[in-house]
């Protein structure tokens, strides 16, 4: 952003209020940051990304960073992005207008110091009255590397991306340890990319789509003098850390936009793993205090519990979890695990508490400085952050939401097919376990969102479908992640080159003898591909375009149909089919006369060779695959070269016309060879130029006629000699 | 900010080191790489001790938004010379209340007595605290007088939480010496 002159802003000073939620807060005046308009603000993903990765490897792991953010109903936050081609190639980031993410591979946004060891950072601009005018995210692709595959000491970019996306929203760091906008990261993090129930929950009481239910209060010490800073949580029936808040500078907390439930409540010093260095300015933080239980409550929809003044126990010297510490710590569901944590006053007097009664806890060693322990999570945990407190002498600490219950990573067994076309369209399985629904499957610089238009299809646990959209090739690692952030990878598992694709084989019946006009029509036909028809190379092949091919055949036996394989030069093919016949094919030369009215009924002359008995004719075909048109009512065969055919009706203009024999598929086309006029009466008009392929081709139709005549009269000579 | 673990500190043993290992990080927003003393007196480029005199926000010929911050030096540890030290940080807060946040960038506050570690300059002729806010540390007095160090201010009377957040001043600096000899011996040999 770029500063505007000083008078076009006013100064707001109000003083700050108690609310959901670790806001990011006005340095000077305590207002929260908030945008004015949360249901669309509007990002754009610089095209260029991180020199670590492939080209627009960065794209998916965004996309799945915003679309994180965006999944949380009950509120109308919405980034919305803007992938247009020019938006996505802009430099100027620091425009007012536009929201960037953004690799800065050269340091030349000044922000990233040498030697600093920042990361990522969210610039956000703000007004006075705390609305955000501007906010950028930035990473620092020259000191850091950067992965989308987990790659040792490489930083997750959707992981940094969605913890970045939440101070863009105007969030702070979360007190809850396992959260999104937990403080620190490690390489190859991915528990960040999914929200905690804290980060949807803040979203909803800031930007809010309906009122809900709430709780507020009033914290003090012993003596009456009031908490500030007090870390206040609320925890769901199922034991989930839910949703916290921070006391304001009156002890005064609020928790709002809950939906109706029961809630366990306590509060707890911000003091580690997550502490009060870890906000932005503003916040007054308080940690001489114990964690204390509040209460237990059932709200229904809407209602406002005022719970008055409560006092918080007493302080001790008593922490479980230390900021050197990773959170959240993963705890796999249905497995035994033995973990770690730091802390204080961890002595055998202690004792530990799960929040959720579906996990047992077991120590089994105290060492006063840390504790080991057991972990048992059934297959029947639900997922999700839940608390873990120790407890001695009535006093306790609670490390909030620091484990996280995960299912076991996705496990992919292989990819069907494992070959598709850089063009899109090709329908792919992917086989594996350990799928449900919510699912986001990435291939190349796409992601394919379960349940999604575009996206992939949930079948059972082991498949997935999705059909794939146009991409660069290369091969590629097929990843699935799940809603919790854990993924499943079968490296090089697909192989997406520049394939050929075959939509038209015209006519797909010739004679044995060779010559036959071939148009095929189709896409990524690469200069220097071949066709074959039956392994039989064809020589004489013209490539108009990377979707028109022409070919004179060759000679064959007569039957098929026969495989007729288009290879471009990288080892990519597409089949299609061809049949030779023993009979000529016919020829068409002429129309007489060019013209007619619209409602059809007119006596046509089609001049020619070797039109076939029983064969038909249609005016309007596709003059590239003949496919189409309207079948002329009537065809008189009244010598081998001359039809007598009865025009059908037919919408005006200039139409190709075609003769096919209905029995072995051999056709004859002529482009824009008949003129449908609006209103009735016939004549002699000339033929018109025809739109689009049509005009060319039926100047270019004249010369392969005689083309194939010369062609024909060849192949008869070396019949006879 | 979001920092990131550095084997060397587990190599160290940062847990076994209670008296100097920094309890409390004061780790703000945006991504940093986590840092210890090994991390911070390797990155810097100047350590000092100090007390902010002045701040000012100002606009830049770039568009952005910085702060000046001007301090008194009373003991330079690493690089850097004379008593006085005035630096750049980006983001602030203008008279008519707009302001950029660069989260996780450490305030000052005219008075605060610290002891900081400062990144080189970037293109932008910006400094930051090593790490934002692990390079900034608050320098404290006891009942006693006897220094220590805090992220943030803490009752000095408190014999709770209040004291699990004190870093000893003495034994960090001893340990953060070391370090920077061995560092300037590593540059000499190269």
């Amino acid at each position: 952003m770029k500063l505007a002159p000083l008078s076009l802003c006013a100064l707001a000073l109000t003083s700050s209020a108690a609310s959901a939620h670790v806001r990011l807060l006005h340095p000077s005046n305590g207002n929260p940051l908030r945008w004015s308009a949360p249901q669309a603000v509007s990002l754009v993903i610089q095209a260029q990304g991180s020199s670590d990765l492939g080209p627009l490897e960065h794209l998916p792991a965004l996309r799945n960073a915003i679309g994180a953010w965006n999944a949380v109903e009950g509120t109308p936050w919405t980034l919305v992005e803007n992938d247009s081609p020019s938006q996505m190639n802009r430099s100027d980031w620091g425009s007012n207008s536009l929201h960037m993410l953004l690799f800065d591979e050269d340091g030349s946004s000044g922000y990233f110091p040498q030697g600093s060891g920042l990361v990522a950072l969210t610039l956000v601009w703000f007004s006075g009255s705390g609305t955000i005018l501007d906010a950028d995210v930035l990473f620092n692709g020259r000191d850091h590397a950067f992965s989308t595959s987990g790659a040792a000491w490489h930083f997750d970019v959707q992981d940094v991306a969605t913890h970045e996306l939440g101070h863009l929203a105007g969030l702070d760091h979360s007190g809850v340890a396992g959260a999104t906008l937990y403080p620190y990261v490690d390489p190859a993090e991915v528990l960040h990319r999914s929200l905690s129930l804290d980060e949807a929950q803040a979203l909803r009481s800031i930007y809010p789509q309906a009122a809900g239910a709430s709780l507020e209060g009033r914290l003090v010490r012993s003596g009456g003098s009031p908490v500030r800073g007090a870390h206040v949580v609320v925890r769901d029936a199922a034991g989930r850390t839910f949703s916290g808040t921070l006391s304001d500078a009156n002890g005064d907390w609020s928790i709002q936009a809950l939906p109706a439930g029961d809630y366990a409540l306590y509060a707890t010093p911000l003091d580690q793993p997550v502490s009060a260095s870890n906000l932005g300015p503003g916040h007054v933080v308080d940690i001489n205090f114990s964690t204390t239980e509040l209460g237990s409550f059932s709200l229904s929809s809407n209602t406002q519990s005022e719970l008055g003044t409560q006092s918080v126990a007493a302080d001790a010297p008593l922490l479980l979890g230390r900021s050197m510490e990773s959170f959240p710590r993963r705890i796999t569901r249905g497995t035994i695990q033995t973990i770690t944590l730091l802390g204080s006053g961890l002595t055998a007097a202690c004792s530990l508490i799960c929040s959720d009664p579906t996990v047992l806890v077991t120590p089994l060693a105290w060492n006063t400085t840390s504790v080991q322990l057991r972990v048992d999570a059934t297959a029947a945990s639900s997922d999700g952050h839940f608390d873990l407190s120790v407890l001695r002498d009535g006093l306790m600490h609670t490390l909030v939401g620091g484990l996280e219950l995960a299912p076991p990573n996705p496990e992919l067994s292989w990819v069907d097919p494992n070959q598709a076309s850089s063009a899109g369209g090709t329908l792919v399985t992917i086989h594996g376990a350990g799928f449900r629904s919510g699912m986001r499957v990435v291939i190349g610089e796409h992601v394919y969102v379960e349940g999604h238009a575009d996206g992939c299809e949930l079948l059972d646990a082991n498949r997935l479908r999705l059909r794939l959209r146009s991409s660069l090739t290369g091969t590629r690692d097929v990843v699935v992640i799940d809603p919790s952030g854990v993924e499943g990878r079968l490296s090089a598992a697909l192989s997406i080159a520049s394939l050929p694709v075959l939509q038209a084989v015209f006519p797909p019946a010739g004679y044995e003898g060779g010559g036959t006009q071939l148009v095929l029509r189709g896409s990524q036909f690469e200069a220097g591909c071949t066709v074959s028809i039956d392994g039989v190379l064809q020589p004489l092949l013209v490539r108009e375009s990377a979707q028109l091919l022409r070919v004179t055949t060759t000679a064959g036996i007569s039957g098929g149909p026969y495989v007729l394989r288009v290879s471009n030069p990288n080892g990519g093919s597409c089949d299609g089919s061809y049949s030779y016949t023993k009979q000529v094919d016919p020829l068409l030369a002429a129309l007489e006369p060019q013209s007619g009215p619209s409602s059809g009924g007119e006596t046509v002359y089609l001049h020619g060779e070797n039109f076939p008995a029983g064969c038909r004719v249609y005016f309007g075909v596709d003059p590239w695959t003949g496919v189409g048109g309207k079948l002329a009512p009537s065809v008189l065969v009244r010598e081998s070269g001359v039809l007598e055919v009865l025009t059908p009706a037919h919408s005006s203009g200039s139409q190709s016309v075609l003769v096919v024999d209905p029995e072995t598929g051999q056709s004859t086309l002529l482009a824009s060879a008949y003129t449908f006029h609006g209103s009735s009466g016939g004549g002699a008009c000339s033929v018109q130029a025809g739109s689009g392929p049509a005009g060319p081709s039926a100047a270019l139709g004249w010369l392969l006629a005689l083309g194939a005549l010369l062609w024909r009269s060849r192949g008869r000579r070396m019949r006879l000699s | 900010m979001r920092v990131i673990p550095i084997a060397l500190l587990l190599v160290l043993g940062f847990s076994s080191w209670p008296w100097i290992a920094p309890q409390s990080p004061p780790l703000e927003a945006g991504t940093v790489q986590r840092m210890g003393w090994a991390e911070l007196t390797q990155s810097c480029e100047q350590a000092f001790e100090g007390r902010v005199v002045s701040t000012h926000s100002r606009p830049t010929a770039r568009g952005s938004l910085e702060t000046e911050v001007r301090m008194q030096v009373s003991r330079r540890h690493f690089g850097g010379s004379g008593v006085e030290q005035v630096f750049r940080i980006p983001g602030g807060v203008l008279p008519d209340g707009r302001g950029l946040m660069v989260p996780g960038m450490p305030r000052f506050f005219v008075g605060q007595e610290l002891l900081l570690f400062l990144s080189a300059e970037s293109t932008a002729g910006w400094r930051v605290p090593v790490g934002l806010g692990q390079g900034r540390w608050l320098i404290q007095r006891d009942a006693q007088g006897k220094k220590f160090l805090t992220r943030e201010l803490v009752d000095v009377d408190a014999q709770g939480a209040g004291a699990k957040a004190r870093v000893d001043y003495e034994s960090a600096l001893l340990e953060c010496t070391r370090l920077w000899e061995q560092r300037r011996a590593r540059e000499a040999r190269r």
